[in-house]
């Protein structure tokens, strides 16, 4: 701390002074932090040192011309001299200012995300060429798990693929030690090859060997950074000791590096990391034809796409045959490509739109500096007169930039920080990525050189114009106002152009702030009422079959139920929007809607378990029949309840109740019809639902919804408590509303649409600022004009209408050529939210009207003040 | 002479360079200013007057060894011109001029 003020003060002195003014400086510091301590001596040092660069800077008051001519000197003279210049000119300079520090905000912010998320690379060992393999069934299943045999015949191409490993992902109850609640954490089960494959080494112990996969392997695992962190307080002693998983010991073997953030990416869903892994104690060779396994492989460097793809068929026809030849295909996706699809058109859509807000921005400036450079013409030309060369003038000139841009980052990415942490905290917690969004080297660089860039192209302009027209000319021209009609015209094409470009920004926020609005309204099928829901882990020792799962469900329910306020409560083994359903081929025998194509007649179902008053409490819409009650329990006859996708496509105009489904080889009956209740988007989801009733095929971790009118926060302890009653070492985890759950899974079009929005109206309102000057510079230019007018007894009306004529001219032509450049952009928007539409009357017509209004409303000010001249002092004035 | 004004905070510090006399350098002229006046001096605003009463011909300074003691570095010494001298003393009777008759006014409460 004190040695940065002590270079700042090494800075800001002359050489000949600086050993005595530093030595003085510690002489005084050191006499203070004996009497006063440390801290009180720091403080003082800080501010003294500062007081020395502001006396110096700008005071002036020490002539230290002999302290030799080096470019250092002379560029903190012209510094000085700008600092100077512009403390004259507070409006101009802090304008300027605050212009550049919003530009870098905006754009620093933006980048950071764009940088973290999309161009960062992963901590892997050549990224590239990892791959994400998927089955694409004869069914609409277009990215399907693979089977144990996949990985088998996959690895066998060993000149295309260096390794192939299968990925599961499942949760346990961890209980780290006899103080702490149990929590559940994700474990991936991995092929041994893991972390090799990925070119990860953990930071302490080891990864996993061959011959720890397989049936019957060790129990080892490898832990990660934040867990070993959080849990055990990084102590090194953990690896070689056991930990409690699902009351299970595991053996841990290593420690994962603090910066690995693996993913395992999923057939359907959001892509997901794990706090443990373990490896897969599969023989894949037998593990049937059954999807259950993301693979990824790592392909040898120099093969090529083609001959991917070839192996990739090659290993697809040969699990086809085992199929008996339905049609079943496999294809492979890069990495990144699969996790960063589904972002990328949002970020490049607000990266552009970063970009526009900074030409917005940079018009602003340039005019900003245009006005200044007209105001000061005639001191410039005097200046000039007086021999300061156009090299002079220019130095003169890129020091204020210097000083600007300085300014401009400091203060912008300060924001930039604020602005971050907003995103951080409207971003979808699926984005991403998302912990690599940080103000790092980069993004400083980017708005350093951003800032300088723009203030230079700003202001040099101007400079360059003074530096090189004649003196004589510029002494001539400049009358005591100075600016002349010339300079109004380049301003007014200034302004046109930043018209046209927030109207772009507006109408591409417009749009898709339509069809947010549109999101936001559309029904997810469910009713989300005041609910909260969390997930349970129930430990596979202590329950260890169905029966003990649904002698659990039964008594969490009656405790739950009990607690005052509660509505309702149910359990179920995916929640809507949360994309995590299983899913089953359904057929329907006999039914009127079946085509006599097997294929066509057995679709994949989304298939979830419920228990008795799942439906109740997430606000299920019955459509006919019954939900799910005490009498489907596990002996009972197999019931079944359909949304209405199913219902309508195999009983169109029918009522199924009563009627057959077979899945999975069961037959169950029909007892019921739902509207869908929205799995993965909110919008619409194409697969149709099938619900059974948990109490006839329990699983071992269920989600609860529990429906009550009182706040979730109160709620959630007297259900913490009922939880703890019935079993002590089960965690709650992933708790949140489901108003929540609805929220986030808008979570990034609403990120989107809300930082669009905000670069619209700030360019919007960049915009009238621009207006508003243009004419008022007009008017302060035909003051003397008007005042003769109206002597000559010309009409107020008709002297408003002409000067308000020319803003809102401006604004039109600005429009005009803004609609252009809206029509040839926003049909890229069209990726980033879903049903967006590519022109909609209404935003463009709302956004011209609001454009000609406000700018007309911006001339209206000035107007005014050209109908009040009085004609007398007017034509003294000048 | 007579045309020269002195600045309030030049008044100040060279009178205090007359006291600390033979050992006066920025630390001591600082302590001794902080201590007489009992308010916090900034360095840089000490830093800045010794320049320009040396520009004036007010005070005139030397690049002296410091005693062995304090590490026998070389500091730049200040002591008053015969120019300064004389500018205090007419600051002086200026001020005295326009004191006169007034103390026992001020000190009535009248």
């Amino acid at each position: 701390m004190r040695r940065g003020f002590r270079r700042l003060i090494a800075a800001v002195v002359p050489s000949t002074d600086r050993g005595e003014v530093l030595s003085g400086m510690d002489e005084l510091y050191e006499r203070r932090r004996r009497r006063h301590g440390r801290i009180r001596a720091d403080l003082w040092y800080g501010r003294h040192a500062l007081g020395f660069a502001w006396r110096l800077l700008l005071g002036g008051a020490v002539n230290d011309s002999k302290g030799g001519g080096g470019i250092m000197e002379m560029a903190v003279q012209e510094i000085r001299g700008a600092l100077r210049r512009l403390l004259r000119e507070p409006v101009f300079g802090g304008v300027a200012a605050a212009v550049l520090a919003v530009a870098v905000a905006s754009f620093a912010t933006i980048f950071a995300v764009v940088d973290g998320v999309l161009l960062e690379r992963p901590g892997y060992d050549a990224p590239d060429r990892l791959v994400w393999v998927w089955r694409d069934y004869w069914f609409p299943l277009e990215r399907g798990w693979l089977g144990g045999p996949d990985i088998v015949s996959l690895r066998t191409h060993d000149d295309v693929f260096e390794d192939v490993v299968g990925i599961q992902l499942g949760s346990a109850t961890l209980v780290a030690a006899e103080s702490e609640d149990a929590r559940s954490v994700n474990v991936m089960f991995v092929s041994v090859g893991f972390f090799d494959l990925l070119g990860v080494s953990p930071a302490l112990g080891r990864g996993f060997t061959p011959g720890e996969d397989g049936l019957g392997g060790p129990q080892v695992a490898v832990v990660s950074h934040a867990l070993w962190r959080s849990q055990y307080g990084t102590d090194p002693a953990l690896v070689g000791q056991d930990i409690r998983l699902d009351g299970q010991p595991v053996r841990v073997v290593g420690i994962a590096p603090p910066d690995f953030h693996f993913v395992r990416h999923a057939s359907l869903g959001p892509p997901a990391g794990a706090e443990v892994w373990m490896p897969l104690q599969t023989d894949l060779a037998a593990a049937g034809l059954g999807g259950s396994l993301a693979g990824l492989a790592r392909v040898r460097p120099g093969v090529s796409e083609a001959r991917l793809e070839a192996a990739v068929d090659a290993v697809a026809e040969e699990i086809d045959a085992e199929f008996g030849g339905r049609g079943l295909e496999m294809w492979s996706i890069a990495l990144s490509e699969d996790l960063l699809a589904g972002v990328r058109p949002a970020l490049l859509a607000l990266l552009a739109s970063a970009l526009l807000l900074l030409a917005v921005l940079a018009v602003n400036l340039a005019t900003l500096f245009f006005s200044r450079a007209i105001g000061r013409e005639s001191e410039l030309a005097v200046r000039a007169a007086l021999g300061a060369g156009p090299s002079r003038l220019v130095a003169g000139v890129t020091a204020e930039a210097v000083v600007l841009a300085g300014i401009g980052v400091a203060a912008g990415l300060s924001l930039t920080v604020l602005g971050l942490d907003l995103v951080r905290r409207l971003a979808p917690p699926d984005l991403p990525r998302l912990w690599a969004v940080d103000l790092d080297g980069s993004v400083v660089t980017v708005s350093v050189v951003m800032a300088l860039a723009l203030a230079l192209s700003a202001s040099l302009g101007p400079g360059l114009a003074a530096a090189r027209s004649g003196v004589a000319q510029r002494l001539r021209a400049s009358g005591p106002r100075g600016g002349g009609a010339r300079s109004e015209r380049v301003r007014g094409a200034l302004v046109v152009l930043q018209v046209a470009l927030s109207l772009t920004l507006l109408v591409s926020a417009g749009l898709l702030g339509r069809a947010f609005a549109r999101l936001l309204a559309s029904d997810p099928g469910f009713d989300a009422p005041r609910a909260i829901t969390f997930e349970l882990s129930l430990d596979g020792t202590n329950y260890p079959d169905e029966a003990t799962e649904v002698d659990f469900e039964r008594r969490l329910r009656a405790n739950l139920a009990a607690i005052p306020g509660v509505e309702a409560v149910g359990v179920t083994d995916a929640l809507p929007l949360s994309g995590a359903a299983n899913q089953r081929a359904v057929t329907f025998p006999g039914a009127p809607g079946n085509s006599g194509q097997e294929d066509e007649d057995s679709p994949l179902a989304d298939y979830l378990r419920i228990g008795v008053g799942y439906a109740e409490a997430v606000g299920l819409r019955l459509r006919s029949g019954r939900t799910f009650g005490e009498v489907d329990g596990a002996g009972a006859p197999l019931v079944a309840i359909i949304d209405d996708v199913l219902a309508e496509r195999f009983f169109p105009g029918r009522d199924p109740i009563g009627s057959p489904i077979v899945v999975q080889g069961d037959t169950a009956r029909v007892v019921g019809v739902v509207d869908q209740a929205r799995l993965y988007d909110v919008h619409a989801d194409d697969r149709g639902q099938v619900y059974l009733p948990y109490a006839q095929s329990p699983h071992s971790s269920p989600h609860v919804v529990v429906r009550s009118d009182r706040a979730a926060a109160e709620l959630l302890s007297s259900v913490r408590g009922a939880v703890r009653s019935l079993d002590p070492e089960i965690p709650l985890s992933d708790i949140r509303t489901l108003a929540e759950r609805r929220r986030e899974a808008l979570g990034q079009e609403r990120l989107t649409v809300a930082l669009m929005s905000t670069f619209a109206v700030g360019a919007l309102l960049l915009a009238v600022l621009g207006v508003y000057g243009v004419v008022a510079s007009t008017v302060a230019r035909r003051t003397r004009e008007f005042g003769v007018r109206m002597a000559l007894g010309a009409d107020a009306g008709q002297v408003l209408r002409g000067v308000l004529a020319r803003g809102v001219f401006l604004s039109v032509i600005g429009s005009a050529l803004g609609f252009v450049f809206a029509y040839l952009l926003t049909p890229s928007l069209g990726a980033v939210v879903t049903g967006m539409a590519a022109s909609d009357p209404l935003v463009y017509t709302v956004v011209f009207g609001t454009l000609v209004l406000v700018t007309a409303l911006a001339s209206l000010v000035p107007a005014m003040r050209a109908v009040r001249v009085d004609p007398v002092s007017a034509l003294r004035g000048e | 002479m007579g045309k020269e004004i002195l600045g309030e905070f030049e008044h100040q510090l060279l009178l205090a360079t007359l006291r600390v006399g033979a050992d006066a350098y920025s630390v001591t002229l600082v302590t001794e200013l902080e201590e007489r006046t009992g308010r916090e001096v900034a360095p840089a605003a000490v830093y800045i007057a010794l320049k320009r009463l040396e520009q004036k011909g007010l005070a005139a300074s030397e690049l002296r060894a410091a005693p062995p003691e304090e590490g026998g570095r070389e500091r730049r010494y200040y002591r008053v011109t015969p120019a300064g001298r004389d500018l205090l003393l007419e600051t002086r009777r200026r001020l005295e001029r326009l004191w006169d008759g007034l103390g026992d006014a001020l000190e009535g409460g009248g």
